[in-house]
């Protein structure tokens, strides 16, 4: 039996509104196999960027659990949970997140740098992800002077940077028109199959969901499979 | 119609900006504090000069009364002139006058002595209409008490009521001849009861006696018209002199001028910080806003109102914190006017400030300085909101862009101040306010050279040490790209500590000389001198003295001197007469006139050698003349042989020999004597000095004070540190402004950039290394300002040293470097940014990552 890249077990989690609280997430359980595309579908407010939070170790674990390669999240402090993100995953936000004051291509150095890699591996790394993502000769401009597609490129460059064997995405093309949402999701799952890497990404396109290997709804009654195909014939989402 | 529509615009735009602030509220509270502090010190420094002045007006307006003028002698009037002035002159009002220090515990009081009879008209204490000196019905009852009670005075009702006295009671007073016992005869009341604060009044036959000034007057007070005046004049011999009444005053008031301006260009520095500070805060508010701008600018707001904006918003948040400021002023005035009177007690003359005065004038001023200062601060800011174009104030890159195109014309804009400020700096002129604006040109035209300045050498620190590892390349390249953020927090830093770093090379150089100097000028072993009131005051010792000194065994010689004032061509002035010896020459270090020839024209032609400070005030040198009035003949003219070095007086000091002086004054009192030993080893001193002791007693029939050079060497190096104690207060506030201004820039600069921080720490770097970040950039920051205040600061020391000094008190100084004082700026610096950067550092690492992802 191979270990999961990541597994949550009766994941639960509350956001707190004054006296009353707020459930987004109810009993989830999820587990992604190596080398596996999986896409979590929902509206607004369904919790999916949370649960997206709670694999990365960005929000504390408030009932139930996460494993990340065998390893409990809910165990570690914040320190050994940096350490597992830096070495293990690479993120993708919906908003590029990158750094407007460093350039393209120190933005995607970044955790090369973070992880200790040696400059000329880096520089090295930095070019070919630069030519992977169609950015060659494009490294000194500042972030801001892309177009959003263009951002996105050097976000998803930047996640895969240091290898990672698992990359969370979270509403990758919620900023994009639909041609370069679905360019961006191409080249994402191309190189993340390249790297022979994992992939979680969250939704509430169903167009995203066409790269999955598995799909789930999310919703305040947990998380249920989903038949992509059969879903877009139906007109959900 | 449009006017409406522009109304309800600049209303909504207002709503905007209060909710901004709303969500900023550390922003706005440093910013607030920084204007509250600014104000607060200048407001401070206004009321204390304001209050010292007017106390000083005061008294002496009380002192004084009515009269229009002071009849003076060289050294006294005789009792029996003022008997034929009033037979000579039946209808010309007329008060013989005694005036003194005496003391009574450790306050100093001034004993004024009067002749009750002749008092009514002069209306002393603002009394008009009192049968007598100005003394109210209480004391009406016991002036035959102060008459007939050889020990009556009448206390100053201040005094009386902070001591508690009763009518009756008795109080012992130090007086030049001794402590004696005196009875509190009655109240001394004035109109206002501060202008009488501090004074015994007695009969001036009794003040003649303690004293020690029998059978004279110090003046004669007058109250003459145009129809007299001209008559009167030419009925008096040339050995009296009819000065106008307000000379007195004019004169003294001269003498603090170049104190009082001093505390107020130190305090104008702070709000000069201030401004800084209020640039730094406007910036931000727009930089956090450009999105906000563009959108209400392509909503249709013009770029007009946007400025208006923002210079609106400058002005709101700085009245109400200018109006705190005020406020907090008058309080840290209560402590600064202590401070002040000390030292003009301690240099100039006694000063009793009582009431703390601030006038509805001076609130507006201090106001207006702070919301002038707030307004002009942010137009630099509210141009930029107003300048962006809607669609470029959404790239960050392009702020930092067009700041980096803009710093290189502001840095030649700078040079351009400072060779203006240069160019006032070496003109011709005494002025003061033309020293002061060099230096403000010079600290303006440096601040536009540092944004271009800290952008270089962060380039340079980023190539040297960027390598070091992404935390060293992130801090070092954070500072050079954010330059439109940084520039301005290290800038205002960087004055700061420069003007702290200037104040203390200028009182370390003016320390060093000042030892210097006493190191040379004390060229005696021992001083002996009878005890005074207050020290300079010069009480006198009996001529025969200085013979029973020089017969002590072990003493090799004895020099004589005396302290008096002389009227002169230029004002009153400090005057010794000395007899010397041996060692007397090389105790003065002349900076004009051959030393030989002065010394020589001095000892045996009566010319006089006069003060540095004498001679910078009144243009005078080596060959000039000056004109004393003499008590012999009146008005003579003597020839200035030579100027000496010396620190003891800023109004000015001339010197005279005993043999001219005797001359001209016929006059053989002595106040100190110098004394060399044969042997100065520890043991063989204090034997000697015995012995001298004893002699010297038993000659004097009373207690002498016997000081070493070393003694007084220390003792005036004390009096030295106390002076400039008030200057290190408002250095620390000024720095306090500062450290509120890093603070203030860094939480913004940080905060503003937490988004950045979570992605860091998305992509794996530890809280840890998040916090060592912003501490390692902020530290940084320190070191940039802390290094490059040091050519400023140097600028202002050889400003304050070589223009300010000069033109406020007339001495010359080397400047001269502590290497502890530049590792002290650097220091200074170094520690208020990274303190200023915990904050930040604390605040960032404990937020949830998520949470910084989706603040946008």
């Amino acid at each position: 039996m191979t270990t999961a890249v990541i597994a949550t077990s009766g994941l639960c989690h509350d956001y707190s509104h004054g006296e009353r609280k707020h459930r987004v997430l109810d009993q989830i359980n999820l587990s992604v196999s190596r080398g596996e595309t999986i896409v979590l579908l929902g509206a607004s407010g369904s919790g999916k960027s949370t649960l997206l939070n709670l694999m990365g170790g960005m929000e504390p674990i408030q009932q139930g659990d996460i494993h990340l390669f065998g390893k409990s999240l809910r165990d570690m402090d914040d320190r050994r949970r940096t350490l597992l993100r830096r070495e293990s995953l690479g993120f993708v936000h919906q908003a590029f997140n990158l750094i407007p004051t460093l350039s393209v291509a120190d933005n995607i150095s970044l955790p090369l740098a973070l992880a200790g890699v040696p400059r000329a591996q880096s520089d090295q790394r930095r070019q070919q992800l630069l030519e992977d993502v169609g950015l060659a000769g494009r490294g000194g401009d500042w972030p801001d002077r892309l177009s959003g597609g263009e951002q996105q490129r050097v976000a998803i460059a930047r996640a895969l940077a240091a290898k990672p064997p698992l990359i969370l995405a979270d509403e990758p093309t919620g900023n994009l028109d639909a041609v370069n949402g679905q360019r961006v999701m191409q080249l994402l799952a191309r190189l993340v199959e390249e790297h022979s890497a994992s992939l979680v990404v969250v939704t509430h396109s169903l167009d995203v969901a066409r790269i999955a290997d598995r799909s789930f709804a999310l919703s305040t009654s947990g998380l249920k499979p989903v038949d992509t195909a059969a879903a877009a014939a139906a007109g959900a989402w | 119609m449009i006017k409406l529509a522009a109304a309800s615009a600049l209303e909504l735009l207002t709503r905007s900006s209060v909710q901004f602030y709303r969500r900023h509220p550390a922003q706005l509270v440093l910013s607030v504090l920084g204007i509250i502090l600014g104000v607060g010190i200048v407001t401070a420094v206004l009321i204390t000069n304001s209050s010292a002045s007017a106390a000083f007006s005061l008294s002496t307006e009380a002192l004084y009364g009515r009269s229009s003028h002071h009849l003076v002698a060289a050294d006294g009037i005789d009792d029996k002139r003022y008997a034929e002035l009033r037979i000579a002159w039946p209808d010309v009002p007329m008060a013989p006058i005694i005036e003194g220090y005496v003391a009574q515990g450790d306050s100093i009081l001034t004993l004024l002595g009067v002749d009750p009879f002749a008092e009514a008209v002069f209306a002393r204490f603002g009394n008009a209409g009192a049968d007598n000196a100005g003394i109210d019905t209480e004391a009406l009852e016991s002036t035959s008490q102060l008459l007939s009670n050889p020990r009556g005075v009448l206390v100053a009702e201040t005094v009386a009521d902070r001591q508690q006295l009763k009518i009756g009671d008795s109080l012992r007073i130090q007086t030049p001849t001794g402590e004696i016992e005196v009875l509190h005869a009655g109240r001394l009341s004035a109109s206002n009861p501060s202008a009488a604060d501090g004074v015994l009044l007695t009969d001036i036959s009794r003040a003649q006696t303690w004293l020690e000034r029998d059978g004279r007057l110090d003046r004669i007070e007058l109250v003459l018209d145009e129809n007299n005046i001209d008559a009167f004049t030419a009925s008096l011999p040339p050995t009296l002199k009819l000065e106008p009444a307000a000379t007195r005053r004019v004169t003294m008031q001269a003498m603090t001028r170049g104190f009082q301006i001093n505390l107020t260009a130190m305090s104008l520095l702070a709000l000069v910080v201030g401004g800084f500070l209020i640039h730094n805060t406007m910036s931000f508010a727009v930089l956090q806003r450009r999105e906000l701008f563009a959108s209400l600018r392509i909503s249709g707001v013009t770029a007009r109102q946007v400025m208006y904006t923002v210079l609106a918003e400058a002005a709101m948040i700085s009245l109400a914190a200018a109006a705190i400021g005020v406020l907090l002023g008058r309080i840290i005035a209560e402590g600064l006017i202590s401070l002040t009177t000390r030292t003009i007690n301690d240099l100039y003359f006694v000063l009793h400030v009582q009431e703390v005065e601030m006038s509805p004038e001076l609130a507006l001023l201090g106001v207006t300085l702070g919301v002038s200062t707030s307004v002009i601060a942010a137009f630099a800011s509210a141009l930029d909101a107003a300048a962006t174009s809607p669609l470029a104030a959404r790239q960050r890159s392009s702020t930092e862009e067009r700041t980096r195109n803009l710093i290189g014309p502001l840095a030649a804009a700078g040079i351009g101040l400072i060779c203006v400020g240069a160019a006032l700096a070496v003109l011709p002129t005494l002025s003061l306010l033309v020293g002061f604006a060099a230096l403000m040109l010079l600290i303006l035209g440096y601040g536009l050279i540092l944004p271009w300045l800290i952008h270089r050498l962060a380039r340079v620190a980023v190539s040297l040490w960027g390598r070091a590892g992404v935390l060293a390349s992130l801090a070092l390249g954070g500072i050079e790209r954010d330059i439109s953020r940084t520039g301005i927090a290290i800038a205002a830093l960087t004055v700061a500590v420069s003007a702290t770093l200037g104040v203390d090379v200028m009182t370390g150089s003016f320390r060093s000389s000042v030892d210097d100097w006493l190191g040379t000028t004390l060229a005696s072993d021992v001083y002996v001198s009878a005890p005074s009131i207050r020290s300079g005051e010069g009480a006198l010792l009996e001529p025969s003295l200085a013979a029973v000194a020089a017969t002590t065994p072990g003493i090799r010689a004895v020099s004589s001197g005396r302290a008096l004032d002389v009227s002169t061509s230029v004002g009153r002035m400090e005057t010794l007469v000395l007899e010397p010896h041996a060692n007397s020459a090389d105790s003065f270090e002349f900076v004009s006139g051959d030393p030989d020839s002065a010394w020589r024209q001095w000892h045996e032609e009566g010319a006089v050698l006069i003060s540095e400070p004498l001679a910078t005030k009144h243009s005078l040198t080596a060959g000039s003349t000056i004109s004393l009035f003499t008590a012999a003949i009146g008005d003579r003219k003597f020839t200035v042989a030579g100027v000496f070095r010396d620190y003891a007086s800023s109004h000015g000091k001339l010197m005279l020999s005993r043999a001219a002086f005797e001359k001209y004054w016929d006059d053989e009192r002595i106040s100190t004597l110098g004394i060399l030993l044969e042997d100065t080893s520890g043991q063989q001193q204090a034997v000697v000095v015995e012995a001298l002791r004893q002699r010297l007693h038993d000659a004097a029939g009373r207690a002498l004070e016997i000081r070493s050079g070393r003694s007084i060497h220390e003792q005036s190096l004390a009096i030295f540190d106390r002076t400039f104690e008030v200057t290190g207060v408002l250095r620390w506030l000024t720095v306090g402004v500062a450290f509120i201004g890093i603070f203030s820039a860094l939480l913004a600069l940080h905060l503003e950039r937490a988004k950045e921080f979570a992605v860091l720490r998305a992509s794996g770097a530890t809280r840890a290394q998040v916090g060592t970040l912003v501490v390692l950039q902020s530290g940084f920051m320190g070191l940039l300002a802390g290094f490059l205040a040091v050519p400023l600061g140097y600028i202002m020391s050889v400003l304050l040293i070589h223009v300010i000094n000069v033109r406020s008190f007339g001495w010359h100084m080397q400047a001269s470097i502590a290497p502890q004082a530049l590792a002290g700026a650097i220091g200074l610096a170094l520690m208020a940014a990274l303190l200023a950067g915990l904050w930040p550092a604390l605040r960032l690492t404990r937020g949830g990552i998520a949470q910084q992802l989706r603040d946008d």
